[in-house]
């Protein structure tokens, strides 16, 4: 009983961290698309409309 | 019997066009000036340059075989091809509606109608109509994160025509004007080994690219709007071509 409790509890945390941590991670993810994209850019700079 | 004639069919991108040499987007005298146009002047062929401004390597890969499956007479033509690969990232999508690309490729010997049916992303470029709005978006994170896959399809490219080529026996140089970059992926290994390197100038050295090579050497093209090169690259790079061909005699006189 007191372990399916605690691993509960733990599973709880988890999901609460990976919930806080949303926001940093879709930040991070974008800044690399950003990063990726401009080195693109430079690399073929011809625009055609 | 006629003799037929020699013809080098030119097939590529903007580069290739000789695109902003004389500061147009597209001219005889750019066709003429291109690194292909020299070659062909060399070897005392008559040119055709089908490079569309702003292709796509499945655009390129068109280009010859339309003609070829549309204008080519084995009885009365010799040709020889020079085929210029460009950006892999460029993609091209079947499109809703009917586009005009020649108003682009104003130049261009022969036009390649199929490109019309296609509608072109190209990184730099976040889109014009509203079909093309709705969809580049979604497009541009395609080409950011799958690199290795437009990479190894742009080898697949390259592979199509090689064998469309050998199989009409026809004589033919490939070359980049864009370079490739990820030679250290194991499904691009695997691929590199079937392009036939006697007939690929400078096959898996992205260092070696028309446009990147001259850019770094410090070319600058002050006619030019888009950066394209202007004629002294492209006299050097018919040059390190006709070398090559020295060499491997991939297209003839």
């Amino acid at each position: 009983m007191f372990k399916k409790i605690v691993k509960k509890i733990k599973a709880f945390f988890r999901k609460l961290n990976e919930f806080l941590k949303t926001p940093y991670i879709k930040y991070k993810r974008d800044k690399e698309y950003k990063k990726r994209l401009a080195e693109l850019k430079k690399r073929d700079p011809f625009i055609y409309k | 019997m006629a003799t037929k004639e020699k013809i080098l069919l030119i097939a590529g991108c903007s580069h290739s066009a000789g695109s902003e040499i004389d500061g147009k987007e597209d001219s005889a005298a750019n066709r003429k000036n291109s690194f292909g146009g020299l070659i062909a002047k060399d070897l005392k062929r008559r040119p055709i340059n089908v490079s569309h401004v702003g292709a796509t390597n499945s655009g390129i890969a068109r280009q010859v075989i339309n003609w070829f499956e549309k204008e080519y007479n084995p009885a009365t033509m010799n040709v020889n091809v020079l085929v210029s690969w460009t950006e892999a990232t460029r993609l091209e999508v079947p499109s809703e509606r009917q586009r005009d690309y020649r108003t682009a490729s104003t130049h261009t010997d022969w036009y390649d109608e199929s490109a019309d049916h296609y509608f072109k992303v190209i990184i730099g470029w976040d889109g014009g109509d509203e079909e093309e709005l709705r969809n580049t978006p979604l497009l541009h994170k395609f080409m950011v994160e799958q690199q290795p896959y437009l990479e190894t399809y742009s080898y697949n490219l390259i592979l199509q025509i090689q064998y469309f080529l050998q199989s009409k026996k026809v004589d033919y140089m490939m070359c980049n004007t864009m370079p490739f970059f990820l030679d250290n992926l194991n499904a691009i290994k695997n691929i590199i080994p079937l392009v036939d390197e006697n007939k690929y100038y400078q096959l898996n050295n992205k260092d070696e690219a028309f446009f990147h090579k001259y850019r770094e050497l410090g070319y600058k093209n002050p006619k030019a709007k888009y950066w394209h090169h202007g004629k002294e690259p492209h006299q050097l790079y018919a040059d390190e071509l006709l070398a090559f061909n020295k060499v491997n005699k991939c297209l003839k006189k």
